[in-house]
């Protein structure tokens, strides 16, 4: 039975020209880059050629790449080595976890006489959009070292009004993180970041990360002493070779490929909506092109999530019941909807229409199953 | 019993019964005052919703226990008209 897998947030697997890159710059690029030696500087230079591709793809030639071995250590870098390291930074209510947990470890990890204010959060709305008048008050008060925003949510899809946000931060000379550890391949990226995150995962990269910063825009070379003491890694250099010629097969499919997750995202909501009393999340059209969560009244998640693997269909959920931490997904209750019953849609970069059929065709019958359980 | 025609006490329920029930008390007494008591920790945002949602009346939510006890919500809700 070939498997439907529609939740990629959770990985996928390296598309076929990553691993072909990755062994073949395993071969030649194998030693440490920092080596004084002929073979560090072959490493070197596959390295700072990755670097080029990157920034190029993303549409800021000439800005630095650093490459990190994960999304977290990324995110943990930027927050530190980016903006004044003696103000906080300010989030949005639903930004990722991996975010939210940067920005925290940056206030708590220090050993300043004035540690840097608390973090703070912008609230959203219902679609969770940052409210930008809330943001602007906070940027007024001052003490702002930070803003970081992602281009659009992981678990709603609603992107994030960029140019606005970033014309704030440039009014009070604040940078702007953009988080594009979903959107990176996905979608032509906004032009509006001081410094971007991506994630090779998005774009079926295999393991690394990145921060792209531009020109101009301050960057701490020497780690703080909190972030030296956090293992951060380095990661293999083919590794990072792979992603970026990964990353630019991605972009060069654009905006074709993001067309398609758009369509295929549009039938599943509009099959979706005649479901009875499934709300779906998010903006229609303001949103990334290949993310959709929906909640489902009066079901369990957790029940939903087992029969459709049992039936070859692999989601995930925001709910509760159905996470390790046993807590409601922050995203889903700040915009105030339905935590439980809640279903996640990450498409893979693979993902066909018959992906979509698939779940339209067994998600209905389940549900009002589920719900004749419980007598509704 | 703060004047509700009903009280459903769903602690240590986890999520989504205490919607569940009220969707099936909808049914069953529509337009009545219910008092559900719930310590999962998504009631406290389901709960909201779920009101919104069906055009219920959420009128109190408040949390209840005590330092030494488990906590819970107490939500009386006006129950949509069939």
């Amino acid at each position: 039975m070939s498997r439907v897998f529609l939740a990629a947030e959770a990985g996928q697997p390296a598309s076929a020209v990553v691993r072909q890159a990755r062994i073949q710059a395993e071969s030649s690029a194998w030693a440490r880059p920092t080596l004084r030696a002929h073979e560090g500087r072959v490493s070197r230079t596959m390295l700072e050629a990755a670097g080029t591709a990157v920034a190029t793809a993303v549409g800021a030639p000439g800005a630095r790449v650093v490459f990190y071995p994960s999304l977290v250590s990324a995110l943990t870098a930027a927050v530190a080595q980016l903006g004044r390291s003696d103000l906080g930074a300010v989030t949005s209510v639903v930004d990722r976890r991996a975010v939210l947990d940067a920005v925290r470890r940056q206030t708590s990890t220090t050993d300043r006489e004035s540690p840097p204010s608390a973090p703070r959060q912008v609230g959203v709305d219902r679609l969770g959009r940052i409210r930008l008048d809330e943001l602007a008050a906070m940027l007024a008060d001052g003490h702002v070292g930070l803003v970081v925003s992602a281009v659009g949510n992981p678990e709603v899809g609603t992107t994030q009004p960029l140019q606005q946000i970033r014309q704030l931060c440039r009014a009070h000379d604040v940078p702007l993180l953009v988080d594009a550890s979903m959107a990176g391949g996905r979608m032509e990226l906004p032009a509006d970041w001081d410094a971007l995150v991506l994630d090779a995962a998005s774009w079926a990269g295999g393991n690394a990360a990145a921060v792209v910063v531009r020109p101009g825009v301050r960057w701490r070379d020497e780690p703080s002493a909190e972030l030296a003491a956090l293992p951060l890694g380095a990661p293999s250099v083919a590794d990072c070779a792979a992603a970026a010629l990964g990353l630019e097969a991605a972009v060069a499919d654009l905006p074709a490929h993001a067309e398609h997750d758009r369509r295929l995202i549009e039938s599943l909501r509009e099959g979706l909506a005649d479901v009875a009393d499934v709300v779906v999340h998010g903006d229609t059209e303001r949103r990334l092109p290949h993310v959709v969560g929906f909640s489902v009244l009066y079901v369990d998640a957790e029940a939903m999530l087992v029969e459709l693997d049992r039936k070859g269909i692999a989601v995930a959920s925001g709910s509760a019941c159905a996470v390790e931490s046993g807590q409601p997904s922050h995203v889903l209750a700040a915009i105030g909807t339905l935590t439980s019953g809640n279903l996640r849609v990450t498409l893979p970069l693979t993902a066909q229409r018959s992906d979509i059929d698939a779940l339209l065709a067994e998600l209905p019958p389940l549900v009002a199953q589920l719900r004749a359980e419980v007598g509704l | 019993m703060s004047g509700a025609d009903a009280e459903l006490d769903y602690r240590g329920q986890r999520c989504p019964a205490p919607i569940v029930a009220l969707g099936r008390a909808s049914r069953s007494t529509p337009g009545a005052v219910v008092e559900l008591l719930a310590d999962d920790p998504a009631a406290e945002f389901d709960v909201p919703a779920w009101c919104r949602l069906r055009g219920a009346t959420l009128l109190s939510a408040i949390e209840a226990g005590g330092a030494d006890t488990a906590t819970w919500r107490v939500f009386v809700i006006r129950l949509p008209e069939a």
